[in-house]
């Protein structure tokens, strides 16, 4: 049974770990939190057996509230939040792409929780709103209005960041 | 775009419906009838467009910052490492890179170049259809990248030194040849494996020749590459 779980595991840890990630913003923690969750589906034994991916899903975002609701572990995680928008200053040719990848991990990473994980699960993961709402444990109403909010807020402060920094005068009139 | 978090509209349509078209949740009668709506509404339309661009590039974001080395001062090592294979290599026949500028890597700029031309050069006068198919092709080829990637971390940690893997994804996009060479020991007891790979895809063959070290179980990071080149017989 065990092994049935690792081969099921290996084709979505890619998509698990980066839906940690997008929530928790430091690739150290997200790897704690994919491998506590997969440590407590190994130890429950049978029941969620069929629906092991949007089990897992579900638990790394639940260990990922607890942690955000640890008074203790706060400042640490915020501090690891701060790895999420690094990464621009390597002084390759790709400087530019490395800028605007860090830009949006920065907004992702400024989005409201509630927000952020329905636009992960659906936006990025490409899950049915159904199946977000079964992994978030909340109505369908409550994922798709979270997740125009969620959309509007990104696209308008990613607008914002990608505007043209300067405007060309046509005619000079003032 | 001047969108405030609790528009309820863009163009004359609602943003939850302008959601679910682009979440294809809408039934096959429904998005017949928005693509029509939407050539008529160049708003809504450029919201459709940039919140497809945007969960395309939110997921190479992501799968970069998996990606970046973990502290500066890994990075000052990598550079140090960096010289050295530069000193040692012949010119024009080994390229020596470090891990940022690695494959996936590569691949995640040549996408997000081509959402940027494909964005920037019109996002009404271009066919939408086509750029829907550029948009899903790249999420593809995301997916397969990481899919080479997973695989090549499976090889890491189970293969034998000298044994070699061939892998094709599930839609024969990509098919990979995988071979450790050795295995080496850190300082810090860190495992790290030598392999060449070669990576066919479009009938274009690209080889390397590199090092990768083990963060976790079939957790690789790639430190080093010695030589990336044209295809070459294993």
């Amino acid at each position: 049974m065990q092994e049935e779980y690792v081969e099921k595991f290996k084709l979505f840890l890619p998509k698990l770990r980066r839906f940690a990630y997008g929530l928790c913003g430091s690739a150290t923690v997200a790897e704690d939190l994919v491998q506590e969750a997969f440590t407590r589906l190994l130890s429950s034994k049978g029941s969620q057996e069929q629906y092991a991916e949007q089990w897992l899903f579900k638990i790394v975002r639940n260990l990922h509230i607890d942690l955000i609701r640890k008074e203790d572990i706060r400042d640490r995680y915020h501090e690891r939040a701060k790895e999420f928008s690094r990464g621009g200053n390597d002084g390759t040719a790709q400087i530019e792409t490395l800028i605007t990848l860090a830009h949006v991990r920065d907004l992702i990473n400024r989005l409201p929780i509630e927000q952020r994980e329905v636009l992960l699960l659906v936006g990025v993961e490409g899950y049915s709103y159904r199946e977000a709402s079964e992994i978030l444990e909340l109505p369908i109403g409550t994922v798709t209005s979270r997740l125009a909010r969620a959309r509007n807020r990104l696209l308008g402060s990613y607008s914002e960041y990608s505007a043209p920094k300067e405007v060309v005068a046509d005619g000079g009139a003032k | 775009m001047s969108l405030h978090e609790n528009d309820d509209r863009v163009g004359k349509l609602e943003v939850q419906l302008l959601c679910a078209y682009i979440d294809q949740e809408l039934d096959e009668q429904s998005r017949r009838e928005m693509d029509e709506v939407l050539q008529l509404d160049p708003e809504a339309l450029r919201y459709v467009i940039q919140a497809k661009k945007m969960n395309a590039l939110t997921r190479m974001a992501l799968d970069a910052g998996l990606n970046l080395p973990e502290t500066r001062d890994a990075q000052q090592a990598l550079d140090v490492q960096l010289k050295h294979y530069q000193e040692k290599a012949t010119a024009g026949k080994v390229l020596t890179r470090i891990g940022i500028a690695n494959h996936p890597y590569s691949a995640i700029a040549a996408a997000i170049i081509l959402l940027f031309i494909g964005y920037q050069a019109g996002t009404i006068s271009l066919d939408y259809k086509i750029q829907q198919q550029m948009l899903a092709m790249e999420a593809e080829k995301m997916i397969t990248f990481a899919a080479v990637e997973s695989e090549r971390n499976r090889v890491l940690e189970y293969l034998p030194s000298g044994q070699t893997k061939i892998w094709k994804s599930d839609n024969g996009f990509i098919q990979a040849e995988l071979m450790p060479i050795r295995t080496l020991r850190t300082d810090n007891n860190q495992y790290c494996r030598e392999y060449k790979e070669v990576i066919v895809q479009n009938e274009k063959s690209e080889s390397r020749h590199a090092v990768s070290c083990r963060q976790g179980k079939e957790v690789w990071r790639t430190k080093m590459i010695l030589l990336n080149g044209e295809s070459q017989p294993m």
